[in-house]
């Protein structure tokens, strides 16, 4: 039960990350990305698997903007997230 | 974009194969031949308007089917409804007013009825075109944080919007007054029927777009609100422009009787600013779309 909650933790701060950008795409845009990428469900995504959609992210986001300076500050935002959630795991 | 081809077909065969009428050329001053030459001068922004007008709907509808079970889906597919009957309402009631006013050629009698059915449809096209479009700012408005519109705001809109009323009402009684026959209505009807329905309109437009323009301004997703503002620039300026097209067809256009190239440049500017928003809006379109399909 703790370990689901972290795992929705972890999917809810991703979405929380990206509708900085996104606005309401952001919870669809996440999803598809996890579900085309990843082959899981949004909700199931876990730490391992956070690098991953980072660079799906950044692949996608590219496509969107030709802004880099936006595309590093939110990649920037994911991974500073995937530091901070190994921390907390050790 | 079928749509738009054979609609634009239908139209093209009727504006040039259809007689011009006698009282038309007499008071323009001009042949048979120099009228069908203008027409199709004027057919060729007419056509690049109604392909923007298909575009912006092709676009809207693509997106609004693709975010249709959200929040802001229902609001896009409201304005995917007004865009498309702006769309069609900018072709279906110039082909029917060809038929008609080629009937009215042979039965002169019938000319006061075809005006005001022509009048009519073209007050229907607006309320619903515009009705659409402000229930769809009003949804969307309602998806995001509820931002109050400025007080400055409201006394820019208000002011607009009586000078607008003020000038327009003006036009219309003075050439109602000066030509009798012109809208074949009686200063009541004219008045309820006429001018209060297009003013309701563009009321329910301009304060649509300012919604749109609200929501736009403060919506959250720096790359969303980017495609976003360039959509409510477009739909303002397609709101614009359409008032504008509207307010001067409805006065001073529909009155002018000695300059036919006046009339045509005047055109050509009020619908090169539709066709601008109109693309602007597809643009905004295609950018929201985009961040539904990588």
């Amino acid at each position: 039960m703790a370990a689901q909650s972290r795992q929705q933790t972890t999917y809810r701060r991703v979405v929380h990350i990206t509708h900085a950008y996104l606005g309401p795409a952001a919870d669809r845009f996440i999803d598809r990305q996890v579900r085309n990428h990843l082959n899981k469900e949004p909700e199931d995504i876990t730490l391992k698997d956070l690098s991953h959609l980072t660079d799906w992210i950044r692949l996608a986001v590219s496509l969107l903007t030709d802004d880099t300076e936006v595309v590093e500050e939110y990649i920037g935002q994911l991974e500073q997230l995937t530091k901070e959630t190994r921390r907390q795991k050790a | 974009m079928v749509w738009f081809v054979i609609l634009t077909v239908i139209t093209v065969g009727l504006a040039l194969g259809l007689p011009p009428d006698p009282q038309t050329l007499h008071n323009l001053h001009i042949t048979s031949l120099a009228y069908r030459a203008a027409i199709a001068v004027l057919l060729i922004p007419f056509g690049i308007i109604w392909y923007s007008a298909f575009y912006a709907f092709a676009k809207l509808s693509e997106y609004s089917r693709a975010i249709k079970d959200t929040a802001d889906g229902k609001a896009f597919q409201k304005v995917m409804m007004g865009a498309g009957v702006l769309a069609f309402g900018l072709i279906v009631p110039t082909i029917i007013t060809l038929i008609l006013q080629n009937i009215a050629i042979h039965h002169p009698h019938i000319k006061p009825a075809i005006t005001i059915l022509s009048n009519y449809l073209s007050i229907a096209v607006v309320i619903v075109t515009f009705a659409f479009i402000g229930v769809g700012a009003r949804y969307l408005s309602s998806t995001g944080d509820l931002h109050r519109p400025s007080l400055i705001g409201t006394y820019i809109f208000s002011f607009v919007f009586i000078i607008l009323s003020v000038l327009f009402t003006y036009l219309v009684m003075h050439f109602h007054v000066h030509h009798p026959n012109i809208y074949y209505l009686n200063t009541g009807f004219l008045l309820s029927t006429f001018v209060v329905p297009y003013l309701f309109g563009w009321c329910m437009a301009l304060f649509g777009a300012y919604e749109f323009w609200l929501y736009a301004k403060h919506v959250k997703g720096l790359l969303y609100r980017q495609a976003l503002q360039q959509f409510a620039y477009g739909i303002t300026v397609v709101i614009c422009g359409s008032i504008t097209v509207q307010f001067v067809d409805n006065t001073i256009a529909a009155r002018a009787t000695h300059s036919l190239g006046a009339i045509l440049i005047l055109e050509y500017i009020m619908f090169t600013i539709v066709g601008v928003g109109l693309v602007l809006m597809a643009m905004g379109t295609k950018k929201l779309k985009k961040f539904e399909e990588v």
